[in-house]
Order: structure tokens, then sequence, then C-alpha cells
């Protein structure tokens, strides 16, 4: 420091300082989602939004992006040239994006049925009314990944393409790494939990997950800011993802009962063994072009975790890709704009004609 | 930690009575901790490359020192007063050999080291109870560790320049072994078992002081959250119902249903009131062969009133929205009706003898049974449309008999073999001497009508 002790240095240590210090007192601040867009339909705290970019639309069939219960979806649309739906919107595509909304406490009854059944349904009618075809690409991401196979093995007549992004599907003990300790019946007694909190506080989840890479994630993390404050780095990327990573809404809490039970404790996609109101989910009944991808770092969704379900649909045309990232590093950044971006656009592109 | 452990040195302090500043004391356990880290990387000029190796040595160090500690100790007074703590939280078991001294006579380092170490450990597991869980850990073991790697900064000679070079520095030096150290830490069930306690305690005190308010505010007269969810829900309720009433129209509107458009309607209502018209007509003849038959004309009028109020009936039903193959139907079926009407006049507006309104009386039969069956079909086509009432049902019935006899019914097989054609159209065939089964039929079910007959002759 005692080169920085002219006034001027100083006051330039001090700005810094406390620039850094405001983002680890009030959180990240960030404008995210920007990608302009129309709320098509709303159900309850559910949004369907259609994105209108100025690029000419190329292909006829819409794509429809389900997301995940956990964190907000505009991970998707971070920021202009940080987006991955920008991009789809940009290569032609007619990008629409089914966002679950933040669950109040009268959601906690909200269930895998009311998604799967009622939600996703009604959002890819409302699409496809909308776009005017008689078919979609539903690309699910993360759990959407996992709640869009089982509405494609229950309602496959309306989709042309199933596109998963880090998806699990396969809960097997020896493939989910931590979570198999932080989920088991022993030391994770769901029924206790959503009795007392209705809906599962996201920071709980939050803390769940992070505490699978605690150090990168609770120290590494501000290391990586100061770093940048610093060095006088551009700082809206790391702004954008910290507001992201602590936006974690509640988790319904019946929704998060069958997470929890039916596919971490007793893995029952697998087996054929999930039931919706009755009805199977099997996924072999997915007969339509398939693409999964994956992330060989990832520890929410493991490889094996997302590979399971190449063996157990019928589709000819399927497809499973890794990329040599993390479950979020995947989405977004540098590597992404070189990995999975054009990895999904060439990959819809023989398979978005009308 | 630091603040809890000092704290703990005051309450000592008070307690043994001794007039040391803590601060002194934790100078104290400060250097003999950091003479451990000297002798770690003195005796471990290779292991500093495996960091992870460095941090087991650090601690085997820190645990050797402590049984020696704990080895004076124990020498001095018998067992300990803190009682053993519940479950081993400490990987390194420092927690499990812990015995402690009541009352403390010297205060060499040793034993003040062994203090302080009391001191964390309750610290530690205090927080473990009441503290917000899994957090807290990370967080102390990310305290022990920066401590370890102030140690390391002094073992290089002297911080860094820049904070932020130091923080890069350490973090890049720490977070990988650390991060493995804490993984085999999160893998014990040891540390598992008494997290998930703490959070099924938490979740279940958080029940009973939810219920408890709930109880307390409606003693008050307050809402609660739960009232305001109540509420929520029906909102929700409300709009879920909306939104399947926009499916059904969605349903409606997307089905292939085409609809009757304005013209089509219009045209029919021109129809119907030139078939009023003709009633008119209709009306008036009979009236005219009242001179001849009065009874007879008496129950044709009656019977025309009932015809006229079935078009009454067919009319309003026409009023409403109908799709388009009801209406073309129903124009087919109107050629049908009229044809048999203009029949009806011409055979009236002759001069009428007693055997013209016996004829007269069994094609007013006809005509009745034909709108009867018109009725009927456009119920078929409505199924909504209003039961017919039990008076049109009686003439219905009296009605029907010679209606079917003289197999008027479009649809039905007629006598004349299996070629499938309304009587209009028989007569129309007969007066032009004409083989129907050459003619093409282009009505319901591919029944020839009266058009097509005339098409035919034409031809």
């Amino acid at each position: 420091m005692t080169e920085q002790a002219t006034p001027s240095g100083m006051e330039d240590f001090f700005d810094k300082y406390s620039k850094g210090m405001s983002i680890v007192v009030e959180g990240a601040q960030a404008e995210t989602g920007q990608t302009p867009k129309e709320v098509v339909w709303t159900k309850n705290k559910a949004s369907l939004y259609h994105y209108q970019t100025e690029a000419e639309n190329k292909h006829p069939v819409p794509i429809l992006i389900v997301y995940a219960l956990i964190n907000r979806p505009y991970v998707l649309d971070l920021m202009p040239g940080n987006s991955l739906i920008e991009y789809l919107c940009g290569e032609g595509y007619d990008v629409y994006m089914l966002d679950w909304g933040v669950p109040g406490d009268e959601d906690s009854n909200m269930s895998f049925e009311d998604y799967v059944l009622d939600y996703i349904p009604r959002a890819v009618r409302k699409v496809l009314r909308n776009s005017g075809q008689e078919k979609l690409t539903l690309l699910g991401y993360c759990m959407g990944g996992t709640m869009s196979a089982m509405y494609a093995s229950l309602y496959p007549e309306k989709l042309q393409n199933l596109v998963l992004l880090t998806a699990p599907v396969d809960f097997d003990k020896e493939e989910i790494g931590l979570y198999k300790l932080f989920t088991d019946e022993k030391f994770l007694d769901v029924g206790v939990m959503t009795s007392a909190f209705g809906n599962i506080p996201g920071e709980m989840i939050d803390t769940g997950n992070r505490m699978l890479k605690p150090i990168t994630n609770y120290i590494g993390t501000y290391v990586s800011m100061w770093e940048r404050i610093f060095d006088d780095k551009p700082m809206e990327n790391w702004l954008a993802m910290n507001k992201w990573v602590n936006d974690g809404p509640p988790f319904p809490g019946e929704a998060f009962k069958q997470w929890i039970r039916d596919f971490y404790q007793q893995n029952k996609l697998v087996k054929g063994e999930m039931k919706l109101r009755g009805k199977t989910t099997d996924l072999s009944n997915i007969e339509i072009p398939f693409l999964s991808i994956a992330g060989k770092k990832d520890h929410i969704c493991t490889l094996p975790q997302a590979e399971a379900v190449m063996g157990l649909i019928s589709s000819k045309d399927k497809e499973f890709f890794v990329l040599d990232a993390g479950h979020v590093g995947l989405l977004t950044g540098r590597g992404a704009k070189k990995g999975l971006w054009p990895k999904v656009s060439g990959w819809l592109e023989t398979r978005s004609g009308a | 930690m630091r603040g809890a452990s000092e704290e703990v040195f005051v309450l000592e302090q008070g307690r043994a009575g001794t007039g040391t500043n803590p601060m002194d004391l934790w100078m104290q356990w400060y250097e003999t901790s950091a003479k451990t880290w000297t002798d770690v990387f003195d005796g471990a000029g290779e292991e500093r490359i495996d960091p992870w190796g460095l941090y087991r040595q650090w601690f085997a160090s820190m645990e050797e020192a402590r049984d020696r500690m704990f080895g004076a100790v124990r020498s001095g007074t018998p067992d300990g007063a803190m009682g053993a703590p519940a479950g081993a939280l400490d990987p390194t078991g420092i927690m499990d050999a812990m015995g402690v001294a009541g009352a403390m006579d010297s205060m060499d380092p040793q034993q003040m080291y062994h203090r302080w170490f009391e001191g964390a450990t309750e610290a530690w597991q205090k927080s473990n109870q009441f503290g917000t869980g899994m957090l807290d850990f990370s967080q102390q073991w990310a305290g022990v560790l920066e401590q370890a790697g102030n140690n390391m900064m002094k073992a290089e000679g002297g911080p860094p320049k820049d904070p932020v070079e130091f923080a890069v520095k350490w973090y890049n030096a720490t977070s990988g072994p650390l991060g493995e150290f804490i993984q085999e830490l999160l893998e014990k069930e040891d540390f598992l078992e008494p997290s998930s306690r703490f959070l099924q305690n938490y979740a279940t005190f958080y029940k009973v002081f939810k219920k408890n308010s709930e109880k307390h505010l409606k003693t008050l007269q307050l809402p609660t959250r739960s009232d305001i969810m109540r509420v929520a829900t029906l909102v929700i309720n409300l709009e879920d119902k909306v939104d399947r009433i926009e499916e059904a129209f969605e349903d409606f509107e997307d089905g292939s249903a085409d609809f009757a458009t304005n013209e089509a309607v219009e045209s029919l209502q021109e129809r119907v009131s030139s078939f009023e018209e003709k009633l008119d007509r209709l009306l008036s003849a009979a009236d005219n062969s009242e001179a001849t038959n009065k009874t007879n004309a008496d129950a044709n009028e009656e019977r025309i009133g009932r015809v006229e109020e079935k078009l009454d009936r067919i009319s309003t039903a026409m009023e409403q929205p109908a799709d388009t193959s009801a209406t073309d139907e129903f124009g087919g079926r109107m050629d049908q009706v009229e044809s048999k009407l203009d029949q009806l006049i011409a055979i009236l507006e002759q001069p009428s003898d007693t055997s013209a309104t016996d004829n007269l009386d069994e094609r007013v039969d006809q005509v009745e049974g034909k709108h009867d069956q018109l009725l009927t079909s456009l119920g078929d086509l409505r199924p909504d449309t209003t039961e017919p009432d039990t008076a049109s049902d009686a003439s219905e019935s009296e009605a029907n008999a010679p209606a079917s006899a003289t197999g008027t019914n479009g649809g039905a097989a007629t006598d004349s073999g299996d070629v499938n054609a309304s009587s209009a159209a028989r007569r129309k065939a007969e007066e032009l001497g004409l083989d129907l089964g050459e003619v093409q039929g282009t009505g319901t079910d591919g029944q020839i009508t009266i058009g097509d007959v005339r098409e035919k002759g034409e031809s």
C-alpha cells in the first residue's frame, strides 16, 4: 500500500474499497433480462415470455424454454452480449420462455402435477397459437429439463424436438455426489421441513447447493470481486451473476417434497415409477429428435445423471453432447459463446423447418 | 471466533481472579500457534507443494500440542467440568478428548492455549446449536484457515503490499485444500447428523412459533398470514377458472367449426318469409274450401295453425347463429318443403270438391310430418334447443303416421328399391319421366333432391 499513499492513490483505493463493500453489504445490483419481450400468458405467478428482437425469423418452429424451480430464469438472458436467448433470437429463432415466477405462501401446494400437466401444456398451446405453428421445440434447463422430459413422455404430439440442458434424469445414489448425503432420509425429513415452512426458503436451497463447493461459492466469489475492482476489470457480468446467485425464490413445499422423495430418494423416473395424477411418465414414449447437453464439471447435475436418459428414450435421432463446463458456466460467458450456444443453434437449424 | 474467545477469557478472568489482560493471553496463544506453523514449514519443505498434506500436518501438530497440554492439565486436575460434547463435530477429534480443569492455578501459555480451545469449542458448539446451521460451520473453518493464512504470510516474509494481491494469493493457495477438507468434513455423517438435527429442531421450533403467533393474532382479531394466504388462494382459483374459460374459447375458435355467415342466415330468413307467404295463401285457399267441407276446413286450419306455430319456432331457431352445415342442410330441406307447398297450393287453388279436400287433408298431414322431421333434425343440429312442447308432440305423433307411410322421410329407404331420393324428387322424376337411378344425388348422404332431378331433366 505504500505506493498508494499519495492522496489521489488513497482516494482511488477508498473509492474501490467502498464500491466493493457496498456490494458485499447491499448485494449486487445489475440490469438483467434485457432482451425485449412480451408477456403472452400468465397464470398465478408463472409468465410466458415471447422475445421480440429485430432479427429476422428464419426458422418457423418456435422454441419454448422451460426453466427450473430453483433460481430465476434471467440467467438465460443475463446481459446484452451474454445471453443465450438473445443469441438464439439473433440466429433467427422464435423464442419463448416459461418463467415460474416467485411462489408465495399460498403456492405451497404446487406440485409437479400442476407444472407438468397444467402449466406446460397450456404454455405449449399458447406458443403454438401465438406462432401459428403445429409443433415446437421444447428446451428444458436443469429441473425444467426433467419436467420437459416428463411432459414429452406424456404429450409427444405437439413437439418437434426436445432439448435438455444439464437436466438430471437419473438420481442413482452413486451418481449424485454430495446430494446423496444431503438428501438422505436420515438427514433430511422433507415432511417436517414442508409442514413448518410451507415453501422451502430460497436461502436454504441455495445453502444446500453452495455447500457442494463451499469455498468457491462463499469465498472465491468475493475474492474474484475484489480482484476485478482493484484491477479495474469490467464488473457487469460479475454483478449480474452475483445478483442471480443470490436471487433464489422459495421452492414450493409440495414440489420440494416430490423432488427430494420421488427423485433423489427413490429415483422413480428412470425406474418408470413416476406417476402424475395416475399417468406414468414413460420416457420410452419420447421418439422425437433429442439433444441433451451436460457439463463435465457440473456438480449439481452430474454427467451420468444427464446421460442416463439416452438409454431410456426411443428416439433414433438423439445426441448427448458434453461440454467442459459447470452447471452455470455452461450457459453464460466466453465458454458458452463458443460451446453451448452454437451447438444448440446448429443442432436445431436442420430440425426447425416447417 | 476471536470475539467469542476473548469473551470467554474475560469470564475466566473473573473466575480465576487473576489480573492478566485478555489481550495478552490472546497474543500469547497467537504466538504459540504461529510457532506451530513455523514448525510445519521448517519441518516439511517438500510437502509445501502438497497443500493438503500441509494442512494435515498442521492439524497433526496442533493435535500434538493439545495432547501435550492436555496431559499437563490432566496430571494436575482430574476430570473436566465441561462434560463430553455430543457428537464429534471436529474431524481432528479435539472435542472428544476435551476435559477441562475447573480452576487453573498457573497461567502458563499451554494452559492459556487450552483455555482458548475450551472457549472456542464452546462457542462453536453454541453456534451449532443456535446459529444458522451449516453456513456457520464453513465460516468458522474459513476463520481458522484465515489464521493459517496469516501465519503462512508471515513465514513468507511480510504481507504483500496490496491487500487484494494478498487475498488472491491466499485464496489461490488455500481454496483447493480447504475445499477438499470441507468436502471430507461434509461427507462425514458425524458432521451431517448434528446439522440435520439442528435443521429439524429449527423447523419444529419454527412451526410451534408460527402456530402460537397465529393463535395470538387471532385473539387480537388481526388477520394472519394464513388468512391472507386463504384470500390469495381464492384469487388464484378464480384466475384458474378464467384461464379454463379462455381455454374453452380457444378450443371453440381453433375447432373446425365454420361459422354461418350473415348472408346465409339472411337468405334463410328470406326463404322463411316466402314460405310464410305461401302458407298464407294456403290458409286463404283453405278458407275458400270452407264452403265445401266446413269441418275439414276447420281441422285444416287448426293444423295449419300448428304448422305456423312450428314455423315460428323454426324461424326463431334460425335467428340464432348456426354453422354452415346446418344452414346448408336446412336449405335443402326447405327446397323439399317448398316444392311440397307449391303442390299443395296448386291443389288448393283448384276448385275444390270432397275428394280434393280429402286429398288436401292428407297433404297437410304430409306437410306437418315434414315439419316435424324438420324440427327434429333442427333439434339434432342444435342440441341445446329447448325440448319440444307436449302440445306439438301430440300433433307430431298424429302427423307422423301418414308422413312415414308415404315415405317422405328423406333419409329413409323407399319402396322403389335402394335409390335414396326425397319424395319431391321422386314426383318430379315421374313428372319428367326420368329414372332416379341415373340421377346423381347431392343432398345429405347422397340423397337425390328435387334440384338434382331438375338439373337432370334440363340436361
